[in-house]
């Protein structure tokens, strides 16, 4: 059995994640639909417990916030899945921007673009960029990604 | 302008050891399975031979070093600028460090610029780049 079939999901409540795009066949300034993400408490305890994350804003208790970095990997793991990457893509580059804190059971909403999608030599390179807003349109973070995609 | 951080400030130095498991947990709360990281076969075709962890997972050890020093900035006006340049496989132990490098004007604010990097066990990088943290500027 192979051992991505023996890990159990667990992450972050998304909406609208039935769409799978050909990143091939997308050019440069194409638009994603925007989705809605919730981070549970259980979310978070899974993430923290993966990385070994002591700060303290990861702490449990009432004042528990998201760890800014499980927010952009939620985001990134999002598109992963959405644009169907072939296994073996790879992260090259991540830019991040932290501009409001995200509490537990809020909800967020993300506009992805993509900013570069180019082959050179055979492999493809890709930029998403990701923007996170609550629901009062007050801007949360920003995530620019690059991935190599094998060919 | 008067950084709140001196340059040349050292962060506290992370140790972190990076299990399969903890990869496989990874995976599960960020939902990423590229096999790259989980499928041993899988991996042992690829250019690296063999499972690599999630480059975002190695990441999350410099947001913690960042988060662990600037709990109350770190999540509100923090940023990152980082290159993965080489992979960090399961049973390695990889150093988070950070210093700080230099200080800018930011629309009101004190950016402190560190220098940030994830070290693998030859000495080598895994992750380096920068991390900015903005603080306000004491008007009184």
């Amino acid at each position: 059995m192979p051992c991505a079939a023996r890990v159990t999901r667990r992450r972050p409540q998304i909406q609208s994640e039935s769409v799978v795009s050909n990143l091939a066949s997308l050019t440069e300034g194409h638009r994603f639909p925007r989705y809605q993400l919730t981070f549970r408490d259980s979310d978070i305890a899974a993430y923290v417990a993966a990385v070994g994350d002591l700060s303290p804003v990861a702490m449990p208790g009432p004042d528990r916030l998201v760890p800014p970095l499980a927010l952009i990997a939620s985001g990134l793991g999002h598109m992963i899945r959405l644009l169907g990457l072939a296994a073996g893509t790879v992260h090259a580059s991540q830019e991040c921007e932290f501009e409001r804190p995200v509490r537990v059971g809020v909800a967020v909403f993300a506009d992805t673009s993509l900013k570069a999608n180019t082959v050179r030599r055979g492999t493809r390179f890709a930029t998403v960029e990701t923007q996170y807003f609550d629901a009062r349109g007050q801007k949360l973070a920003r995530s620019v990604s690059t991935v190599i995609v094998p060919a | 302008m008067i950084s709140p951080v001196q340059i040349g400030h050292r962060l506290a130095v992370l140790e972190k050891a990076v299990t399969q498991d903890q990869i496989a947990a990874y995976a599960s709360a960020a939902g990423d399975f590229n096999p790259i990281h989980l499928d041993e076969q899988y991996a042992a075709k690829t250019q690296f031979g063999r499972r690599i962890a999630h480059g975002m997972l190695v990441l999350a050890f410099v947001s913690e070093m960042m988060a662990t020093a600037f709990p109350r900035e770190w999540p509100s006006a923090g940023r990152l600028k980082v290159r993965f340049k080489a992979p960090v496989y399961p049973g390695e132990s990889v150093k988070v460090t950070g210093e700080a490098v230099g200080t800018a004007d930011a629309d009101g604010a004190c950016e402190v610029e560190f220098r940030v990097a994830v070290v693998k066990p030859d000495g080598s990088d895994a992750v380096s780049g920068q991390a900015f943290v903005r603080f306000p500027i004491d008007q009184s």
